[in-house]
């Protein structure tokens, strides 16, 4: 049933779903590609590029969830989960698509790139603008929770460089970056579970019965 | 028709003090202070402020006099400039967002004067990151540091660089009022005073006024330039902003075009006389 | 079957009670919800569209239980509901929209699904207007457009939020017909705050005021309760708890009793409402 569902909300949710913000991200990405394209050889330089295109991607889909008519459709029998899953694979494509021609035009220009590293800050940091949205829609009631989400990731990136050695979650590769690593594991983790109590039903009985 | 009387006391309807044309400009003042107030308790500013007091918490002092001027005269810059710019621009884009916009126009209250209070209120994050750069400059002199002359200029330059961040967010709530155009806005900023500082360092919006030197612990010497006429070029630039926001919501357009004219010659005269 | 039974269900957000206590059932009809604004209408009948769930007290609709996450599906796929904002993708027409929810409401035969979207755009009277874009539609319309995805797959509960705000008196007396059609065989659940509709259509209404009901019958027993202490005089009497000029140039109070000597009227729904619901009510209609 979900499945048949699915592909019959597909040209429907390609409508509705706000996947421009993302595209758009994946736009000034590749102007900032091509702008640094020089420098990239240098593989610290080739690291804080591909950051900044990860940022602008997790900005970019941090709007996947908006959805004005969210209160009209809250009591069909598609769960909440269900369709916000929808809403975000619909955005998420181009998001993916990006990152990966990202990856692969940077590491032809460059020797050594840590790949997997990159994309696990990649994944944390759309995990969270998403963790946002999500809690905007549903301790806020928010139909558009990607004008506040956006910004606020935004800020959170630009904070996160800022961070000291021994918290650090931004580091070159060397001896810090395992150490760095798991702490954005730790945040992914931590992003992905704010995400999935988000998501959960309303109406489901209460984990913590007052 | 019928007219309703209000049982209880037998009092009538309680009178309403109503402004006169000319007095819904007295009453930008109140409106400012609800708008400034509500864009210091925006999640977004909370959030900034949150991370502040994180980096704060969990961060170094700083060692050095070049590490210690570059905190007080650019940290707090850095970290509530960008949050002041999305925080005002929720809260001036909040009405289009939410569908107010379709009752607002009916207000004895014209937009103009409703973004003129807005623009008022851009104070209050500017007041408030002159409060913090003070407060962090009184701490380091506290344990020992930057023990040299501070510029009142560099200092001042924080409060106005905010203040500018905030005008600039209601602009584009006004100007280009589409979802997402603020993050494009705030993206361009940032790459392009990190490409203009390479250029001249004067010519940013964020100066890093004191040059790097070592040792770390000796006086360094500032980025030269003129600062005075860095606030100034600064000044007219949060204008030249202001008069943007104002552009669409007055019939005499030609009023804050002329002006925004002016500042902008200003923003060139100042902008050369500022470099080295 | 009694459709809804809630039983000493509450709810609160933070530090307000919205609901304290409510009890009622309804069965196959229309059940008018009436009450002042803040009274909770919109918290009970986001539980009972299975949006919420409550703090305590126990809900069952259509016999089962909606904190049961499979009861709750078996629920929503019997269950219709407009929201007191309905919000819609303003780009998408009239007929796009309603396909859309009729896909989430699992009509997943693309002939059928099609067939029964003409026939809920054609019963809230939206045919001439089907390809038009929602964003290009009245507040009126697009109320309707509400009511049509609520009426969907033909539910067998449907819960109408405030359904006639925004509808002119053509559409209101349009839309009391097809909620009288719709309430045969069905029960619908319906809040409002005209009493008229309730008059023209509810042979049962619960009236909930501060989080509980106050009242659980029908509109003449409501009515009832007002025998006596309605009145008019040239003006407004000390001893009515509310009272306004009509357009007859009397002043109609209503009290706790008429004065001896008082030109006594029948009451409507709306006066007994009113002396039902008290001072929230007085200073609601004085707004």
């Amino acid at each position: 049933m979900r499945t048949r569902q699915l592909r019959q909300l597909a040209p429907v949710l390609l409508r509705s779903v706000r996947w421009q913000p993302t595209v758009a991200g994946a736009g000034i990405a590749a102007v900032v590609l091509v702008v640094r394209r020089d420098h990239l050889a240098h593989s610290a330089q080739a690291v804080l590029v591909l950051r900044v295109v990860a940022l602008l991607l997790a900005v970019g889909l941090a709007f996947a969830l908006d959805d004005r008519s969210r209160r009209t459709v809250q009591s069909v029998p598609a769960p909440a989960w269900w369709r916000a899953a929808g809403q975000v694979s619909v955005a998420l494509v181009p998001a993916l698509a990006a990152w990966i021609a990202a990856l692969g035009w940077v590491s032809t220009r460059t020797g050594d790139l840590p790949v997997l590293g990159l994309s696990l800050e990649a994944a944390a940091l759309a995990a969270v603008g998403l963790a946002l949205a999500a809690g905007l829609v549903r301790w806020r009631e928010l139909l558009d929770p990607g004008a506040v989400a956006g910004p606020a990731l935004l800020v959170s990136g630009l904070m996160t460089a800022q961070l000291p050695d021994r918290v650090a979650l931004v580091v070159g590769p060397g001896p810090a970056w395992a150490a760095a690593h798991l702490r954005w594991s730790a945040l992914l983790a931590a992003a992905v579970a704010v995400l999935l109590l988000a998501v959960r039903d309303p109406a489901a009985r209460p984990w913590l019965r007052r | 028709m019928t007219d309703l009387l209000v049982s209880g006391t037998g009092a009538g309807p309680t009178q309403v003090r109503r402004a006169s044309g000319s007095g819904s400009w007295a009453l930008v003042a109140d409106l400012a202070r609800v708008q400034a107030i509500r864009i210091m308790r925006h999640p977004v500013f909370l959030l900034g402020l949150g991370w502040y007091v994180v980096l704060v918490g969990v961060g170094e002092r700083p060692h050095g006099l070049y590490a210690e001027y570059s905190t007080v005269t650019g940290s707090v810059a850095y970290l509530v400039g960008p949050i002041a710019f999305f925080a005002t621009n929720l809260v001036a884009s909040s009405g289009r967002r939410s569908g107010a916009d379709e009752w607002t126009p009916s207000l004895p209250m014209t937009r103009l004067h409703r973004t003129g209070a807005l623009l008022l209120a851009c104070l209050a994050p500017a007041a408030f990151a002159a409060v913090l750069d003070l407060a962090v400059l009184l701490l380091i002199r506290s344990y020992g540091g930057l023990d040299m002359h501070v510029y009142w200029q560099h200092l001042a330059s924080v409060p106005i660089t905010v203040l500018g961040g905030a005008v600039l967010g209601v602009a584009v709530a006004r100007l280009l009022p589409w979802t997402g155009v603020p993050l494009v806005v705030v993206v361009g900023l940032v790459s392009f005073n990190l490409w203009i500082t390479t250029v001249d360092p004067y010519l940013g919006f964020y100066v890093d006024y004191a040059l790097w030197t070592t040792p770390p612990d000796m006086v360094p010497p500032m980025v030269p330039g003129d600062p005075s006429w860095h606030l100034v070029f600064l000044l007219a630039l949060t204008g030249l902003a202001a008069c943007g926001a104002l552009l669409r919501d007055t019939r005499r357009w030609w009023l804050p075009f002329a002006g925004g004219a002016v500042l902008g010659a200003v923003v060139l005269v100042s902008g050369t006389l500022q470099l080295a | 079957m009694t459709a809804v039974r809630v039983q000493d269900v509450t709810k609160s957000f933070g530090r307000t009670r919205a609901l304290q206590g409510v009890t009622f059932s309804a069965g196959v009809g229309v059940t008018g919800l009436l009450g002042p604004n803040g009274a909770g209408k919109t918290t009970l009948l986001r539980m009972l569209a299975t949006v919420l769930a409550p703090d305590s007290g126990s809900l069952q609709l259509l016999g089962r239980n909606p904190q049961d996450a499979d009861d709750r599906l078996a629920i929503r796929r019997r269950l219709g509901y407009l929201p007191q904002e309905p919000g819609f993708h303003r780009g998408f027409s009239v007929f796009d929209f309603i396909d859309y929810v009729a896909i989430l409401k699992e009509l997943t035969d693309r002939q059928a699904r099609h067939q029964e979207v003409r026939r809920v755009i054609d019963a809230v009277g939206l045919s001439d207007v089907a390809g038009r874009r929602i964003r290009a539609l009245s507040g009126g319309m697009r109320r309707r457009v509400g009511v049509a995805q609520a009426i969907l797959g033909e539910p067998e509960l449907v819960i109408l939020d405030e359904p006639t705000a925004g509808l002119d008196p053509e559409q209101r007396l349009r839309f009391r017909d097809l909620v009288s059609r719709i309430g045969e065989g069905r029960t619908v659940l319906l809040s409002t705050h005209m009493t008229e509709d309730v008059a023209a259509l509810c042979p049962r209404v619960v009236v909930v005021d501060g989080g509980r009901t106050v009242f659980d019958g029908t509109p003449s027993a409501l009515t009832g309760t007002a025998d006596g202490r309605v009145w008019l005089a040239a003006d407004r009497d000390p001893a009515a708890r509310l009272a306004w000029r009509t357009a007859d140039g009397d002043v109609r109070n209503i009290g706790d009793a008429a004065p001896a000597g008082a030109v006594t009227v029948p009451p409507t729904l709306e006066d007994a409402y009113l002396l039902l619901v008290g001072e929230a009510a007085v200073t609601e209609a004085a707004a």
